[in-house]
C-alpha cells in the first residue's frame, strides 16, 4: 500500500513540478528577428486558398492579402468607435492593378488600362496576358467567383490589345460588372501553369501557395492551424503606413469564448468572434479597444409566396405587421439597426422607405388576417432555422408568440444548414418561414435585387420564390444600362413593389465587430467585405 | 505465440475487413441520403446550376449511388479515400496530418485516466468509507456528471486567464517547430529526438484538453475497478491468501487487483473508442487540430469523403483497441483460452 501511495503522490509532485517552473509567458504581437507579426484569431479555417476555386470571408481575407484585382474596396476610412452613432457608408471603388476603366453606354464592353509597375512576388511584371490568363481560370473551372461572370462572359471575349490595355466583351449588358471585379484575383501564369499536374489548371498547387502581386506573401501554411503570411517590403503599390505590419498569422481560435481569453492574455491581437456581452466587456479591458460598424449582413425571414398559406399576400403583411421588430435589436443587445427597405442601408441604390415600411400594428395585422379570409387565424407555419444557432431560435420565439396574437400558431424547426438548403431548393419543399442571414458582397444593387428574380430560384436566399413579371423586367432593363441615374430610378422602383409584395419579414443588420490590442492600428471597415473579414494591408503598429 | 492465439488474431483481423465493409456501407448510404446537396454547398451560396453540374461530374456524384460506392470501394482497395469536395485537399492527407494530433491527445488522456483511476479505485476500496473512499467518490460522479466542454472552459478560465500557467489553445507554440517526424507524436518524437523546447511546448499544450478530455473515462475507470476490488477483496481465495500470511500489498497488488483488472480494462477498451470518436468539444476549445473538428467541419458541408475516411479509421481503431483488450484478457487470466 505504501507503494501506491508513493505513486500517487510521486505523481501529483510532478505535475505540479512541471507547472511551477515554466509559467507560460503572456506575448503580445510575434516578433521574430526584428519582424513583428499581428496575430488574427479567427474560428474559421482558410479551406482553399486558390482564387478560381472558393471564397467565405476566411479565404479571401488570405485571398485579398497575396492578390490584387484591377479595381479595389476601400472605406469608408474612418473607425467607428462603440457608443457612437452608427451611420451605415458606402465603399468607395479605386483603381488598382487598373489605372483607369471605361464602359460602352450599353455596358457590353469594358476596357481596362493597367498600370505598368505592378510586379508579381517573383519580379514578373503584372501583365494585360496576366489578367486575360486569370479570368479565363477561373470561367473554365466553373468554380468560386465564376458565377458572377459566366452567364455573360465567354473566354473569347477577352481580348488582349496590349501588354497594359484588355477588353472585356461581354455577350450581353451587364452594368455591375466593375464592382464584381475587385474579387477576381490575377495570378501569374508562368508560376500558376509551372505547378500543373495531370491537366489541373495548377488547383492543387494553389491550394496552399499563391502567385499573385498583394502586399503580403505565405510564409507558412498549417491547415487546422495557422496561416502566417509576411509583408512584400517592396509593394508595388508602397505601403500606406511607415510602420506597418511585417506580416500576420491566421490563427484558428474557433470559440469564442477562447477568443476573449487569448485577446486578454495578448496570445491574438485582433479578435473577430467575441460574442455582444463579451464585446461589452472587452470594451472596458485595459489594453483592448473593439469596433463597431453595420454591415451589409442582412437577416430576414422568408416566406414562400407559391405554396401553403402564405402564397396568400395578405397573410404575409398580417405576419409582416404582427412581428415585433424591436424585440430583433433587443436580441442584439442593440448593435444592430432595422431595415427599412428590400435593400440595406449603405448599398448603393438604397432607399429608405421607412414611412410605409413595416412596423408591429396588431390592428393592421388583423385587418389583413380578415381580408385573406381567416380573421381568427386557426393554421400552422412551420418556421425553420439553423439548428444550434442562438439567435435565430430567440426570433422564433418571437415569431411564435407574435403570430399567436393573430391566430397562427408557429413551429419551430432547427435543421442542419445543408438541409435547410436542401428544403430550400424549391418551392414545393421550401418551408413557410425561413430564417435567413444575406450578405451581399458587391457594391451594386443588382446584387440584392436578383434575389427577387426567378435566376435567384435554388438558392438560400431566394426560398420566397418571389414572381412578378414587372419586377424581373425591371432588374432586367437595370442590368443592361450604365448609366446610373437611370439605374437608380428602376431600383426604387423595384424596392417599393417588393416590399409592398411582402415575400419576406424584412428584419435587421446588425453590427460587425473586433477587437483589437490597443497597439494595433489603421483598422479601415468596409460594408462591402463579408462578415469577419480584415483588410490587413492597412494597419499599422503604434511606436 | 501459442497456436490457438494465432489463430484467434488471424480470424479477428478477417473480422475486421467485414466490419470495415459492413461499416463502409452503412456510412455511405447514410451520407448520402441526408438532405443537403454536397455540390451545392461546395460551389457557394451564389453558384449557378451549371457550376453545381459541373463540380458533381468532377466527384462523381452525378453517377448512381451504387456505382458511386463502388468506385468509393475500388478507390479504397487501392488506398486511396478520395478528395473532399470542400478542400479539394486529398483526404489521406488529412486524415494522415489530423489523425494523430487526436490520437496523442486520445492515449495521452486514456493513459492519464488509466493510471489515476486504477491508482484512485484501488486506493477508494481499500479504505472504503474513509475519506479517501469519499474523496474519490465524489471525483467520480462529478466526472460522470460535467459535460466535457463545460470543464475545458472551466479549466481554461482558470489555468490560463486567472493563474497564467498554460497556453489558450493549440498542439504547440507557433514559433517552435514540432519535432522530426517519427510517430507523428509530437511528445513521443520530441523525447526520442532530444527536442526538449518542443517537448515542453507540447506538453504544456496538451496537459489541459488532456485533463478535460479524460475527466469521464477516469471517472467510469475508478467507479469500475472500485467496485471490482471491493467484490474481489471479499473473496475465499483473498481470505486464504491473507491466512497464508503474505503482505497485505502483495494480497492486493498481485491478487486483489490482477484478478479486479477484466472488467477494467473492458472498460478501458470501450473508452477508447468513445474517446475517439467524442474529442470534437475539447478539440474546440483548446483548438487541438485532431480528427474531431475535421470530421464535424465536413459533417456540416456534407462532404462525403471525409466523413467516410474518418468513420473507417475510427472503425478500425475501435476494432483494434477491443482486440488489444480481448489478448489482454489472456493475460490477465491464463484461465481465458483463445478459440
Amino acid at each position: 500500500m505504501r507503494s501506491l501511495k508513493f505513486i500517487s503522490v510521486g505523481l501529483a509532485l510532478g505535475i505540479l513540478l512541471v507547472l511551477l517552473v515554466s509559467p507560460v509567458s503572456c506575448l503580445a504581437y510575434e516578433e521574430i528577428d526584428g519582424e513583428k507579426y499581428v496575430v488574427f484569431g479567427a474560428r474559421q479555417p482558410v479551406p482553399n486558398a486558390d482564387p478560381s476555386v472558393h471564397y467565405d470571408w476566411s479565404t479571401r481575407m488570405i485571398q485579398e492579402s497575396v492578390y490584387d484585382a484591377l479595381v479595389y474596396y476601400v472605406g469608408p476610412p474612418e473607425v467607428t468607435l462603440m457608443g457612437e452613432k452608427l451611420v451605415p457608408k458606402e465603399p468607395e471603388l479605386v483603381p488598382w492593378l487598373a489605372e483607369s476603366w471605361d464602359v460602352s453606354p450599353d455596358a457590353t464592353t469594358w476596357t481596362f488600362h493597367l498600370v505598368k509597375d505592378a510586379r508579381f512576388h517573383n519580379g514578373d511584371p503584372v501583365t494585360a496576358e496576366a489578367v486575360r490568363f486569370s479570368f479565363v481560370r477561373t470561367l473554365e473551372l466553373k468554380q468560386g467567383p465564376a458565377w458572377m461572370f459566366l452567364p455573360v462572359l465567354d473566354k473569347e471575349g477577352i481580348e488582349v490589345v496590349d501588354d497594359y490595355t484588355i477588353v472585356f466583351h461581354l455577350k450581353k449588358p451587364y452594368a455591375p460588372f466593375v464592382a464584381s471585379v475587385p474579387w477576381w484575383y490575377i495570378m501569374n501564369p508562368d508560376q500558376v501553369m509551372a505547378h500543373e499536374k495531370d491537366g489541373d489548371y495548377g488547383q492543387a498547387w494553389l491550394q496552399d501557395h499563391e502567385a499573385g502581386s498583394g502586399p503580403f506573401k505565405i510564409r507558412e501554411w498549417r491547415p487546422g492551424e495557422y496561416y502566417w503570411l509576411e509583408d512584400v517590403e517592396d509593394y508595388w503599390n508602397g505601403w500606406p503606413h511607415p510602420n506597418h505590419i511585417d506580416g500576420f498569422i491566421f490563427k484558428l481560435v474557433r470559440e469564442a469564448a477562447t477568443q476573449k481569453i487569448a485577446l486578454q492574455k495578448g496570445e491574438i491581437d485582433i479578435a473577430e468572434g467575441v460574442t455582444i456581452d463579451d464585446f461589452e466587456l472587452l470594451a472596458d479591458y485595459p489594453g483592448i479597444y473593439v469596433t463597431e460598424d453595420i454591415g451589409r449582413t442582412t437577416f430576414g425571414i422568408k416566406m414562400n409566396t407559391q405554396k401553403g398559406y402564405t402564397a396568400i399576400k395578405n397573410v404575409r403583411k398580417a405576419i409582416c405587421y404582427a412581428f415585433d421588430y424591436d424585440a430583433l435589436i433587443d436580441i442584439y443587445s442593440g448593435h444592430a439597426v432595422l431595415e427599412d427597405s428590400p435593400f440595406p442601408q449603405g448599398l448603393s441604390g438604397y432607399l429608405s422607405l421607412a414611412d410605409i415600411t413595416y412596423r408591429q400594428d396588431l390592428d393592421k395585422a388583423k385587418e389583413y388576417m380578415k381580408k385573406a379570409g381567416f380573421p381568427d387565424g386557426g393554421f400552422s407555419l412551420e418556421y425553420v432555422q439553423v439548428a444550434g444557432h442562438p439567435e435565430e431560435t430567440k426570433i422564433g420565439l418571437i415569431l411564435k408568440d407574435c403570430l399567436s396574437k393573430i391566430g397562427i400558431d408557429v413551429q419551430i424547426v432547427p435543421v442542419p444548414w445543408p438541409e435547410m438548403c436542401a428544403r430550400g431548393s424549391t418551392a414545393l419543399t421550401s418551408p413557410d418561414m425561413m430564417a435567413v442571414y444575406t450578405t451581399p458582397i458587391i457594391n451594386d444593387p443588382d446584387v440584392v435585387a436578383i434575389q427577387y428574380h426567378p435566376a435567384s430560384y435554388g438558392a438560400y436566399y431566394a426560398t420566397h420564390f418571389y414572381y412578378d413579371r414587372k419586377v424581373i423586367e425591371l432588374v432586367d432593363e437595370a442590368r443592361a444600362i450604365s448609366d446610373w441615374e437611370e439605374r437608380e430610378k428602376l431600383y426604387e422602383q423595384v424596392q417599393r413593389m417588393v416590399l409592398e409584395d411582402a415575400p419576406e419579414v424584412f428584419g435587421m443588420l446588425y453590427s460587425r465587430t473586433w477587437a483589437f490590442r490597443d497597439y494595433v492600428k489603421g483598422f479601415r471597415f468596409s460594408p462591402v467585405r463579408f462578415t469577419s473579414e480584415i483588410d490587413m494591408y492597412w494597419l499599422y503598429l503604434e511606436e | 505465440m501459442p497456436i490457438n492465439m494465432a489463430h484467434y488474431i488471424l480470424k479477428r483481423i478477417i473480422l475486421l475487413v467485414v466490419t470495415l465493409l459492413g461499416l463502409s456501407i452503412v456510412i455511405f448510404v447514410v451520407s448520402h441520403i441526408a438532405p443537403g446537396d454536397p455540390a451545392r454547398l461546395a460551389a457557394g451560396p451564389f453558384a449557378t446550376e451549371e457550376m453545381v453540374e459541373h463540380l458533381k461530374q468532377e466527384f462523381g456524384l452525378d453517377k448512381p449511388l451504387i456505382q458511386q460506392y463502388l468506385i468509393f470501394l475500388g478507390d479504397l482497395v487501392r488506398g486511396d479515400l478520395g478528395r473532399s469536395i470542400r478542400t479539394r485537399r486529398p483526404v489521406r492527407e488529412d486524415l494522415a496530418r489530423f489523425f494523430p494530433a487526436t490520437l496523442e491527445l486520445v492515449l495521452f488522456s486514456l493513459g492519464f485516466a488509466t493510471i489515476a483511476g486504477i491508482l484512485l479505485g484501488s486506493l477508494s476500496a481499500v479504505h472504503q468509507n474513509g475519506w479517501i473512499d469519499h474523496l474519490t467518490r465524489f471525483l467520480s460522479i462529478s466526472g460522470l456528471g460535467l459535460p466535457a466542454f463545460w470543464l475545458a472552459l472551466m479549466l481554461q478560465l482558470l489555468f490560463v486567464l486567472k493563474l497564467d500557467l498554460f497556453p489558450v489553445g493549440a498542439r504547440i507554440e507557433m514559433m517552435v517547430h514540432p519535432p522530426s517526424s517519427i510517430t507523428h507524436l509530437f511528445l513521443v518524437d520530441s523525447l526520442l529526438t532530444g527536442n526538449w523546447v518542443a517537448f515542453k511546448s507540447s506538453l504544456f499544450h496538451i496537459l489541459l484538453p488532456a485533463l478535460s478530455l479524460s475527466f469521464p473515462a477516469l471517472a467510469s475507470i475508478i467507479r469500475i475497478n472500485r467496485a471490482d476490488m471491493l467484490d474481489t477483496l471479499g473473496k475465499d481465495f483473498v481470505t486464504t491468501a491473507r491466512a497464508k500470511g503474505l503482505p497485505e500489498k502483495v494480497v492486493i497488488w498481485k491478487h486483489v487487483l490482477r484478478n479486479a483488472l477484466i472488467s477494467t480494462v473492458t472498460m478501458i477498451g470501450l473508452r477508447f473508442g468513445w474517446t475517439l470518436g467524442g474529442t470534437i468539444l475539447v478539440e474546440t476549445v483548446f483548438d487541438w487540430p485532431g480528427l474531431g473538428l475535421y470530421a464535424v467541419t465536413s459533417a456540416t458541408h456534407s462532404d462525403f469523403q471525409p466523413i467516410m475516411g474518418t468513420a473507417l479509421l475510427i472503425g478500425v481503431c475501435f476494432t483494434i483497441a477491443n482486440l488489444l483488450v480481448d489478448l489482454m484478457y489472456g493475460l490477465l487470466n491464463p484461465k481465458i483460452a483463445y478459440q
